[in-house]
């Protein structure tokens, strides 16, 4: 007999027990093998251990403190239930708005006046977009050119950036220095 | 009907005091196989309070055909696989050794020297046990404590009966070695 035919008797042996002839059989071998003499000792040994060593209770109360996290069960239903139904209409109702804007307006997107309309309002649309941009673009040079005309308007300038720079700082120092600390 | 069903037809409806029935049926079959896979009182606890939470949130989903100690043995282990496997990942050493707890009394009232041999074999089973992986554990835990069928088992397990088995044979072929080493 192999060792690891041995091997699976023992373990039949522990679990389920040998008829007459495999209980035989490995005591044969164990006769013969001391190795797995050895082992099969140590095997009984670990078998005996466990099997009389008592299960482990936790500490008192046990019930007491599991009950107090147990969470409200109906609300919790409710809960998911309302979830569920919102992830579902959040999902549904875009759905139905589409169908229902296809069902009343497709046909009539398929008539080329109404492409026609739609592409001349487009036209329209670009023109008057170039007539801003350039009407702003004519503002801003207007502009740099009176600057560069007046010198003084810089100073100006420069003095209200400062101005605005220091009350900035004052108010950093006054008032957010001073603010509590949240924890 | 049995009292068991009675209390799940109850706690089925929200009645948490016919849940608190079952957990006092079963806090001890359920936190000693938490202790035994998680080898650390604290966490077994706690694994076992919220072994029990997910059993009571879930009671719809438990099929009546089954025993109901064998769903809540699954749920715990389960949890506890859970446990080891984020333990792994924030790369926490098991080989700790644990601290001694309340927790590590047997049901019996023993005298203080018989008391010291419970818990030097309650120590020495349990660091035998830390040595195997979690599935080997899990394993021999439910076939010593619960002295469970290869079939039980294996539905905790969700596995098959010769996965069982194999696992059974490697985790004593380990467990033989170790013991013939000390």
């Amino acid at each position: 007999m192999e060792h690891e035919e041995a091997y699976s008797l023992m373990m039949m042996d522990l679990d389920e027990g040998l008829d007459t002839r495999q209980a035989d059989q490995l005591d044969r071998h164990l006769i013969l093998c001391m190795a797995c003499a050895r082992e099969w000792q140590a095997l009984q040994s670990i078998h005996q251990l466990f099997l009389h060593t008592p299960a482990l209770s936790p500490v008192a109360g046990f019930t007491q403190r599991t009950l107090a996290r147990l969470p409200e069960g109906r609300q919790r239903v409710w809960f998911l239930g309302l979830v569920y139904l919102s992830l579902l209409l959040s999902g549904v109702l875009p759905v139905i708005g589409l169908g229902w804007l296809a069902l009343r307006f497709g046909p009539a997107l398929f008539e080329p006046a109404i492409w026609g309309g739609l592409a001349q309002a487009a036209g329209q649309l670009g023109q008057l977009l170039v007539t801003l941009l350039s009407a702003l673009w004519l503002g801003l040079e207007g502009l740099a050119t009176y600057a560069s005309q007046h010198p003084l308007l810089w100073v100006y300038l420069l003095l209200l950036t400062a101005v605005v720079v220091l009350w900035g700082g004052i108010y950093r120092q006054l008032v957010l220095v001073n603010a509590p600390i949240r924890s | 009907m049995n009292q068991e069903d009675v209390w799940l037809a109850q706690a089925r409806q929200g009645d948490k005091a016919a849940f608190g029935n079952l957990i006092e049926a079963y806090q001890t079959p359920v936190f000693n196989l938490a202790y035994r896979m998680l080898g650390n009182a604290g966490e077994a606890e706690e694994a076992a309070q919220e072994a029990f939470i997910r059993a009571y949130t879930r009671l719809d989903s438990y099929n009546p055909e089954h025993k109901f100690s064998t769903w809540m043995l699954s749920i715990t282990s389960n949890y506890c696989i859970d446990i080891i496997r984020k333990r792994r990942m924030q790369l926490l050493s098991i080989d700790e050794p644990l601290p001694p707890h309340p927790a590590l009394m047997s049901a019996h009232n023993l005298g203080p020297e018989a008391q010291a041999l419970d818990h030097e074999q309650q120590a020495l089973v349990q660091q035998m046990l830390d040595s195997l992986a979690p599935d080997y554990r899990q394993a021999v835990a439910l076939r010593y404590w619960y002295d469970f069928s290869y079939e039980e088992i294996a539905e905790v397990m969700d596995t098959t009966v010769s996965a069982v088995k194999s696992r059974l044979f490697r985790a004593r072929k380990q467990l033989a070695e170790a013991y013939v080493a000390v």
